[in-house]
């Protein structure tokens, strides 16, 4: 199974299937499955998470601990039709906590995180090699995919 | 277009860029879900400014329905880039300007040597790209309207999805004894 849960830590964490050191502070890590990932992981789409993935920058705009919003909320799914609107993202993944709510979003490069970071507040992270990939845009005009519990783009009915 | 592509048939995989430049296959793009296909002239054509504001309209239904549309025209990925942010589609747009398909496929629209397009043609296909209907929009008319669209792609669902039909009770309770 690929790694599908990602979580920013403070220190390298021993039991993650991919890390890389944020330069700002901190671990991305990512593991296969929430038995081994910490409280905080989110869930994220599988193909935004590469071992040969290269140094990146992206935009985090997660939403403070214990906060998360229904994912048919009108402010995500107005920041993803917004983003579907505009330059397609080298890497675009939404962050799931407690099954399907919506905790936050992975964007590269960080200005396309825009409609988003009118959600949760946004920071930049320049993350190293191993654990972000490039994984192609969605074809849109799709907002939605409830059935495999895993985080818009992902596409598919099962994960 | 192509006497062999109608109903029942495979439609060829397309591999072209979209609208950002990035390489892109139709099959990639279709994914697991029914397609809306459509083969346009160019931005400047008065008939596809109209017919596309219908579909922009679509896209709504689209959006929720578990529906890819997919758009192709002779326009490099520039142009289809702007005329896709001005109609406000959030689709993909697939750029032949190289006119790789045109004759293959034979939708090169012969009555109009300066522009050299793609025979303006609508088509609803399943997620193995088999082809369900086929619009010839040559003449405005022949175009879908977005009732019939609606009807192609309830046909198409239809026959993909194993539980159109919601499950009652006492089907989860029977699987959960298998």
């Amino acid at each position: 199974m690929r790694p599908t849960w990602l979580a920013l830590v403070a220190a390298e964490p021993s039991g993650a299937s991919l890390r890389a050191p944020v330069r700002e502070g901190g671990w991305l890590a990512a593991w296969d499955n929430a038995d081994s990932a910490p409280e905080t992981a989110w869930r994220v789409d599988p193909r935004a998470l590469d071992p040969h993935g290269a140094e990146t920058v992206v935009a985090l705009a997660a939403a403070p601990a214990g906060i998360s919003l229904p994912f048919d909320d009108p402010s995500v799914t107005g920041a993803i039709r917004a983003a579907l609107s505009s330059e397609p993202a080298a890497l675009c993944t939404t962050l799931l906590v407690e099954g399907r709510r919506y905790a936050g979003v992975l964007v590269a490069p960080p200005h396309l995180a825009t409609p988003f970071a009118t959600i949760f507040p946004q920071t930049t992270l320049h993350v190293g090699a191993g654990v972000l990939g490039r994984p192609a845009w969605p074809a849109g005009p799709g907002t939605q995919r409830y059935v495999g519990g895993v985080p818009w783009p992902w596409d598919r009915f099962e994960p | 277009m192509r006497s062999d592509l109608v109903p029942g048939a495979e439609f060829p995989d397309l591999h072209l860029s979209d609208h950002a430049g990035n390489p892109r296959a139709l099959a990639e793009l279709a994914g697991e879900d029914p397609v809306l296909l459509t083969f346009y002239r160019g931005w400047w054509c008065p008939k596809e400014q109209a017919f596309f504001r219908r579909l922009v309209e679509l896209q709504d239904d689209a959006e929720v329905a578990y529906t890819r549309m997919v758009s192709i025209s002779v326009d490099p990925p520039e142009v289809e880039a702007a005329f896709r942010a001005g109609l406000g589609a959030r689709w993909t747009f697939l750029s032949d300007r190289h006119r790789r398909y045109l004759d293959e496929l034979e939708l090169r629209e012969t009555t109009d040597p300066p522009h050299e397009p793609y025979t303006p043609t609508v088509l609803v296909l399943d997620p193995e790209l088999a082809i369900r209907t086929v619009y010839n929009g040559y003449w405005y008319w022949g175009r879908p309207t977005r009732d019939e669209l609606h009807r192609d792609l309830r046909d198409v669902t239809r026959d993909i999805r194993p539980q159109w039909e919601p499950p009652r009770e006492t089907d989860l309770a029977r699987a959960g004894r298998g």
